[in-house]
């Protein structure tokens, strides 16, 4: 007797969230094998493991290593998004219950009114989306659902290089609410908006990393970036694929 | 307190208090084919007659804190759907030190038997062993980056204690970078890998990516990525190589290093450690 062949699928690497990124292995596809479309028509100037910097040509990738746990080591990779990034994954998910998670270093974007950090929607910046960006002085988190537009805005700020966790809610009511962890200390709240219906989808199937999507670039290192479907606490964040 | 994190799960977080690793620093077993020497009273290696793939075996005991058997199945069922469902999983090693290192692996077998007496504890002992794939050393957790800011310049690569494949990229800024030529020395200056391309990367806009991770050769053309294999005139038989620890020297500190001999470049790569 024949046994059928083995189902391999499982051999492939899975993500079991919506979306995850990390810088770590210094690669820009998502931990589960999804390509982005990534453009940059200008040199950067990122630096190295020993804090050697260095210039990378248009469209190469600025991979810069960081020191995140503060021992002096430079071993975090981060991708360096300037203001000439820009860089979107596909996101085929529908306006949800969702968290949103963005590990970063504090690289110039606050201090730019509207720079995006993470927007879900069109390149055109309309319609329905969601984002994070910053007021000029604080970070906040946006839904705009093709009507209306409710916002949750951050009460501190941190300062250049430091080490930033934002934690976005899109509520199931269209409500938002951002939660901030600053060099790894407790995470501070900004206070939920009203709720705001959610439109049936998205913009676009886009999920940007930078900008709103044509728009608004930032300056910041990105090391990882996840989204997962459902309230999760700042722990459940941390660790969960 | 040792912990594994599986997909960036920690184990412990769904009950399972990793106890024993009994071969997490064991290297992997070979076997090699041996020749006689002219007079039979010695032994020649003739080659590498195979090896056993790694396999890691984690145990330790499942428990949760309800103490009740719904509670423990409950955990046990969390940690199948983790362990069986998550396809090719990443296991990340933390031994309470600074030294995180993870590795690519399948599942192979889930081993759960009963533990301890009902009335202390409702917990059980799994043993759980993986198949790690496609690379058989661990890799450190966050990847390194050495910058050749320079042409004509060597620049160490510091190694773990395994082979590590790398990413080795050319660039040209401020003026084109005609024909590059990357040679890998070891410590002591000696030539062991010499590429040379035949190509002009244009200031600002081209690099060329030497990806021995993948095994593929790329030029980026201002941003449109193509085959690159053909600009390989020289040393295509090396092409892809790892970096060898053994050109190095570990205990003086002393590593292989990298240079090019027009533009500027970078090295991506993560230690490896067997």
């Amino acid at each position: 007797m024949t046994l059928p062949v083995q189902d391999l699928g499982l051999v492939e690497r899975r993500s079991r969230i919506a979306f995850h990124w990390a810088a770590h292995r210094h690669s820009l596809i998502s931990i589960d094998g999804r390509v982005p479309t990534h453009t940059r028509p200008a040199t950067a100037a990122p630096g190295d493991s020993s804090g050697v910097a260095r210039t990378v040509v248009a469209h190469q990738p600025a991979w810069d290593n960081i020191d995140w746990d503060g021992d002096a080591t430079r071993d975090t990779p981060a991708l360096l998004l300037g203001p000439n990034d820009k860089i979107f994954w596909a996101y085929p998910q529908v306006p949800r219950l969702l968290t949103a998670y963005l590990e970063f270093v504090e690289n110039g974007t606050l201090a730019i009114a509207s720079a995006a950090l993470l927007y879900f929607g069109n390149a055109g910046n309309t319609g329905a989306r969601l984002w994070t960006d910053s007021t000029g002085s604080f970070y906040r988190v946006r839904h705009h659902n093709g009507t209306t537009e409710v916002t949750s805005t951050l009460a501190a700020a941190p300062t250049s290089g430091q080490r930033v966790v934002l934690r976005a809610v899109l509520f199931a009511d269209g409500s938002v609410q951002l939660h901030q962890s600053i060099n790894g200390a407790a995470e501070t709240s900004a206070a939920a908006s009203g709720a705001n219906t959610l439109a049936a989808a998205w913009s676009d199937t886009r999920l940007y990393l930078g900008t709103t999507g044509d728009t608004n670039p930032g300056n910041v290192k990105v090391v990882r970036a996840r989204i997962a479907l459902g309230n999760r606490s700042a722990a459940q964040m941390q660790v969960s694929w | 307190m040792a912990d594994l994190s599986i997909i960036g799960t920690p184990v412990s977080s769904l009950g399972w208090w990793i106890e024993l690793v009994p071969d997490a620093r064991r290297t992997l077993a070979t076997a090699h084919q041996t020749l006689p020497t002219q007079y039979g009273r010695g032994a020649l290696v003739g080659g590498l007659a195979g090896f056993k793939p790694r396999v890691l075996t984690f145990r330790g005991g499942v428990i949760d804190p309800a103490n009740t058997t719904t509670a423990l199945v409950t955990a046990i069922e969390r940690l199948k759907d983790l362990i069986e469902n998550s396809g090719l999983l990443t296991l990340k090693w933390d031994d309470g030190t600074a030294f995180l290192r993870e590795i690519d692996a399948l599942p192979v077998e889930l081993l759960f038997e009963p533990s301890g007496h009902p009335f202390a504890a409702v917990k059980e002992t799994l043993s759980a062993s993986f198949l790690t794939m496609p690379e058989s050393d661990w890799r450190a957790l966050a990847g390194s980056s050495v910058a050749l800011a320079a042409a004509a310049t060597r620049y160490q690569v510091p190694l773990g204690t395994a082979p590590s494949p790398a990413i080795i990229r050319i660039q040209a800024v401020g003026s084109n970078a005609v024909n590059p030529v990357v040679t890998i020395r070891d410590a002591a200056g000696v030539a062991q890998i010499t590429l040379t391309f035949t190509v002009t990367l244009v200031a600002g806009e081209d690099f060329l990516d030497i990806d021995c991770e993948r095994g593929v050769l790329e030029l980026s053309d201002n941003g449109v990525r193509s085959n690159a294999n053909s600009l390989l005139t020289g040393g295509s038989e090396d092409f892809p190589f790892a970096l060898q620890p053994a050109w190095g020297d570990r205990e003086g500190g002393f590593w292989p290093t990298v240079e090019v001999s027009a533009g500027q470049g970078e090295v991506l790569y993560a230690k490896r450690y067997r």
